[in-house]
């Protein structure tokens, strides 16, 4: 099944109730469904708020944001959202494989030897088979990371958002984390990724968008995609001349 | 310390491992309750109304945040993103207060039975068994906090209500002492005479008058919209601490 297409259209968003700063401006979004889009912006320059719009637990101030035909917060409810958040937070009292239990239990799909199947897959893939019975409060940052990313795919969400996915892994890791994204893709879901790493995104995206000054119009794709997003990154890094 | 993994079912793991995060010093509460309970009271009767309170007071240190912490907490991130609606989670907030509610219930009034000498064994347990409709109402209070606040920073609230719960209980029992603010006590105490008349009822007494079932209906039920209004008005967050 080929996963939703997302759509932001002229959405101005940002955080504080009372003291409001706008982090997007007028900005204007397709991610195309069944790919995998990049997001890619310095620090702050809103790529978190963009993810929490998609997740629904925020609303734009202005503009709309549809995935399918749906509100974002419904779609959530309705089908469930594949997310790894930035900073991995597990729960306490937990131990890995309760935690992969529940969370096939949560996905709610009706076949449920096909979810423990493909579940099984992802485990093995991310090496995560031999660390079953440990707590998940004495994984290590890299383990917890793909215990977290366990959680997010299990399932087989239609719509799959990774913030900074390959943040702490190790190139072993990293290879699996590939692999599971290309598998993603290969199932028909709309995958978008964010991170800082041009090599990570051009191995697992179709096209990039990057994120700048509140706006994501600049968009890379197709044959060019890793000259140009390395010509950007470096005109984005370039460090003004001392006075 | 570690506590013994148990095969549980699927939907009962968040509480298992709730349990296993928190049994030690929900343990000692407990065995705590049972001293005060045994010490303070005359017979089974007169301990139903301590068990039923601080037995309350232990359900939510155990249960504190288990809803909230759904969608506002350093772990909401995981479990937002598989989807469920804020209304599928409020009633299943509601039905797992309520069974622990009754289970906490029920092991303090096995302990106090194994305890008490006092009383024969089966009228312990048959004055313990009339505190049970309290459950409900409990579950209700359970219920609220469990909606709105994920760390044990709710402790010094459980106590000044139930304190409070309590010193109007007292109050009403001796009208002569009842303090100024009387009245207010009056409003937020636990309902627990119009709840031993709904127990006598059930053992054959008279029908409680109209006010007592009025004082249990809206007690519980301004609780319980308390915690609809944590869950379904409140909107959820993306966890934002590092540790849970």
């Amino acid at each position: 099944m080929t996963g939703p297409a997302v759509t932001v259209r002229d959405v101005t968003a940002g955080y504080g109730l009372l003291t409001r700063r706008d982090v997007l401006t007028g900005v204007s979004l397709d991610l195309p469904a069944g790919a995998a889009t990049g997001l890619m912006g310095r620090n702050g320059a809103g790529k978190t708020t963009l993810i929490r719009l998609l997740l629904g637990v925020g609303d734009p101030r202005k503009g709309r944001v549809e995935i399918g035909d749906l509100d974002p917060a419904a779609y959530r409810e309705r089908f469930g959202i594949g997310y790894l958040p930035e900073r991995t937070v597990l729960p306490g009292g937990w131990i890995l494989d309760d935690f992969l239990r529940y969370a096939r239990y949560r996905s709610r799909a009706s076949d449920s030897a096909r979810v423990a199947a493909d579940q099984a897959r992802i485990v093995s893939t991310l090496e995560l088979d031999s660390r079953r019975g440990e707590p998940l409060s004495t994984l290590s940052k890299g383990t917890a990371r793909r215990a977290a990313l366990a959680w997010a795919l299990t399932g087989a969400p239609s719509l799959v958002i990774l913030d900074e996915p390959a943040s702490g892994l190790d190139p072993a890791s990293r290879m699996g984390l590939r692999r599971v994204i290309v598998d993603c893709v290969a199932r028909g879901a709309t995958v978008l990724i964010s991170s800082h790493e041009v090599d990570e995104m051009v191995r697992t995206c179709s096209h990039v968008r990057i994120v700048r000054n509140g706006d994501v119009s600049q968009a890379f794709t197709g044959d060019r995609l890793r000259t140009d997003l390395l010509e950007s990154a470096l005109a984005d890094m370039a460090v003004p001349p001392p006075p | 310390m570690s506590v013994p993994r148990l095969a549980v079912p699927a939907p009962v793991l968040p509480t298992a491992a709730l349990m296993r995060r928190r049994l030690w010093w929900t343990v000692a509460a407990a065995a705590a309750t049972i001293a005060v309970a045994w010490d303070r009271t005359d017979g089974p009767e007169v301990a139903v109304p301590y068990l039923l309170l601080v037995g309350g007071a232990v359900t939510m240190l155990m249960t504190t945040g288990v809803v909230a912490g759904e969608q506002r907490s350093g772990v909401a991130d995981l479990w937002l993103q598989k989807g469920r609606s804020p209304w599928r989670l409020a009633l299943g907030g509601l039905g797992h207060a309520l069974v622990a509610s009754l289970m906490v219930y029920l092991v303090l009034a096995a302990l106090y039975v194994v305890i008490d000498r006092r009383s024969s064994a089966s009228d312990a347990a048959s004055a313990l068994v009339a505190g049970i409709p309290g459950i409900a109402v409990m579950a209700c209070v359970v219920f609220a906090f469990s909606c709105w606040r994920v760390r044990l920073d709710i402790i010094p609230a459980i106590v000044m209500i139930f304190f409070i719960g309590l010193a109007g209980h007292d109050a009403e029992q001796n009208p002569g002492s009842a303090p100024r603010w009387g009245w207010l006590l009056r409003i937020v105490r636990f309902p627990l005479a119009e709840l031993q008349d709904l127990s006598e009822w059930g053992g054959g007494g008279a029908l409680p008058p109209i006010d007592s079932w009025a004082r249990i209906v809206t007690y519980g039920g301004a609780w319980l919209a308390l915690g609809l209004i944590g869950v379904i008005v409140l909107p959820p967050a993306l966890g934002r601490d590092t540790t849970e």
